[in-house]
């Protein structure tokens, strides 16, 4: 029998899940960003002294648990639609005695699910931003203890200083975003820089390849 | 074989399956739900065809609106055959797909229909180069719709070949420019698709004209009866989809295509449904020629078809045909 419908409908699955995770990640992002944004706005000012510490201890488990939960929540719905869409009700025979569905309860049949997350080389931790924040060149140069409080010493009055710190936060939650952004998402430009949605992907092409490879 | 031997069946009697949701149709192929196995292949016939002849709907990209349609007296008639046949949701999706980019099975339309679908590729193009200031370079040098001229006359020749001596030999050039023509506007996609803001009408054009070479090809192979060659060209033009569609799955459409995600989305599935027709027709022609049917006969039934929109060649005719599925080996656990 011919294989090309096979060959065809692997390559609509395929095209479909590359779609659909690119969609709901895009989706569901600001849900991440809405959480993050919390932990910014609560950001103590000192804290912008050592604003890498504080990324690496209070924002990236927020990222990872979250991009963890995404990568299973999608890694499971691709493995169901690959069973049912792709390798179809035939080959739900048994395989050494155990139907698909069988494996599939059992959880060996998962051949994203086992996938070891330590293989997210950005679950570990986001980028972190190497000290330039964006800011003007007069803030970044005042000094780290003067932050605050040394703005008044120096004969800046309240609003200024709130001016600053506004300043401050916006310009380190917009560089947060753009890091978390860049690690979900991915960037065509940088295709150096891992990304969950580049992980899926490559975990896409892979079943497509094995599964054209076996149709041959 | 003769045409009137052909073992086709009015679907009829697959339609409650299919409204219960146990088989379903991919391409040209009908097939169980549960166990893969495949019922038959799904043909359009003359009367279908016939239907989108009167009713004018030549609009290659399969956008034609079906309100005129229905107000029409002789295709109203018509479409209620249809509708008794594969009821009215199935009926309005069937007359889509006839009249789209993919249709269904061997292609059942005239080559004045053929002709007329081209054109309207043609002019599309042209639309298109006046919309947005020119075709791009490499298509320019192209001249695709040179080439769509070139096959229109071809075409031409084509209607009385049947009733020439010379038939043979004119179907035959018919068939080459329609193969130059598939792998013309294969290319133009190829070009096209890689390009960012590439025009969302463009690639429609293009992908009709690719279509209508291609299963214009196939039918000439048909006639010819050069059933051997058609597989083998319906499986090359296969490859050369399949590799096309592995260069822009939807989501990078999305990043090409102007317009984004909703343009993108429609080409993809365009592209989708043309893939699972030319996917279809390997294994089509093979059961064909298992049947030992002639290519021009099978033409013949169809075009002759006037009560059923569709038939179906069901896959217990002749030989017994194996599951799609059982050849395959068990999905390998990583």
């Amino acid at each position: 029998m011919s294989n090309e419908p096979a060959r065809a409908q692997v390559v609509d699955w395929w095209s479909a899940e590359r779609a659909r995770v690119s969609l709901e990640l895009e989706e569901r992002l600001p849900l991440l960003l809405i959480e993050v944004d919390k932990v910014i706005d609560e950001m103590p000012l000192k804290a912008f002294i050592r604003r890498g510490r504080f990324q690496t201890r209070q924002i990236n488990p927020i990222v990872g648990k979250w991009i963890e939960a995404e990568y299973k929540r999608l890694s499971a719905e691709i493995d169901e639609s690959f069973f049912a869409d792709v390798i179809g009700p035939e080959e739900h025979k048994s395989h050494d005695g155990w139907s698909a569905d069988e494996l599939l309860t059992a959880g060996a049949a998962t051949a994203f699910s086992i996938a070891p997350l330590a293989a997210l080389p950005f679950v570990g931790g986001l980028l972190v931003s190497t000290g330039f924040l964006g800011l003007s060149a007069t803030l970044a140069i005042i000094p780290a203890s003067i932050v605050g409080a040394g703005l008044v010493a120096l004969g800046l009055g309240p609003s200024i200083r709130g001016w600053a710190r506004r300043k401050l936060r916006e310009t380190f939650r917009a560089r947060i975003r753009t890091n978390i952004r860049m690690r979900v998402l991915g960037e065509p430009e940088r295709p150096e820089i891992a990304s969950l949605k580049g992980t899926i992907f490559t975990e896409l092409d892979g079943f497509l390849s094995k599964r054209l490879g076996e149709l041959e | 074989m003769s045409a009137t031997s052909i073992p086709f069946e009015i679907p009829a009697k697959f339609l409650l399956d299919h409204a219960l949701g146990n088989v379903e149709r991919y391409g040209a192929i009908l097939k169980h739900v549960d166990t893969g196995r495949i019922v038959g292949h799904v043909q359009e016939t003359g009367m279908l065809s016939h239907v989108l002849n009167v009713a004018q709907i030549v609009e290659p990209t399969g956008v034609a609106s079906l309100i005129g349609v229905a107000q029409n007296a002789q295709v109203s008639r018509k479409l209620t055959a249809l509708q008794s046949a594969v009821g009215t949701l199935q009926s309005l999706q069937m007359v889509n797909l006839a009249s789209s980019v993919a249709g269904i099975g061997v292609t059942a339309a005239s080559t004045a229909i053929i002709m007329k679908r081209l054109g309207v590729v043609n002019e599309s193009l042209d639309r298109v180069e006046d919309m947005i200031g020119g075709l791009p370079v490499k298509l320019r040098e192209m001249d695709l719709r040179k080439t769509l001229v070139n096959i229109q006359t071809s075409l031409d020749r084509l209607d009385g070949a049947g009733l020439r001596r010379d038939g043979d030999s004119v179907v035959k050039s018919a068939e080459e420019k329609l193969h130059y023509g598939f792998n013309s506007m294969l290319d133009g996609l190829s070009i096209v698709v890689i390009e960012k803001n590439a025009d969302p009408a463009l690639v429609n054009s293009l992908l009709a004209g690719l279509s209508l070479c291609g299963s214009a090809q196939i039918k000439a192979l048909y006639w010819l009866n050069e059933l051997e060659e058609a597989e083998r060209q319906s499986r090359s033009q296969f490859e050369k989809l399949e590799k096309l569609s592995l260069m822009v799955p939807q989501d990078i459409l999305e990043t090409r295509i102007s317009g984004g995600a909703e343009p993108a989305a429609r080409i993809a599935s365009d592209l989708s449904e043309v893939r699972a027709r030319v996917a279809s027709m390997p294994g089509l022609t093979k059961k064909i020629r298992s049947l030992d049917i002639h290519g021009r006969a099978y033409l013949e039934r169809l075009e002759d078809e006037q009560e059923s929109p569709l038939l179906l060649l069901p896959a217990e005719a002749g030989l017994q045909e194996d599951s799609p599925r059982t050849d395959r080996k068990w999905w390998a656990l990583r």
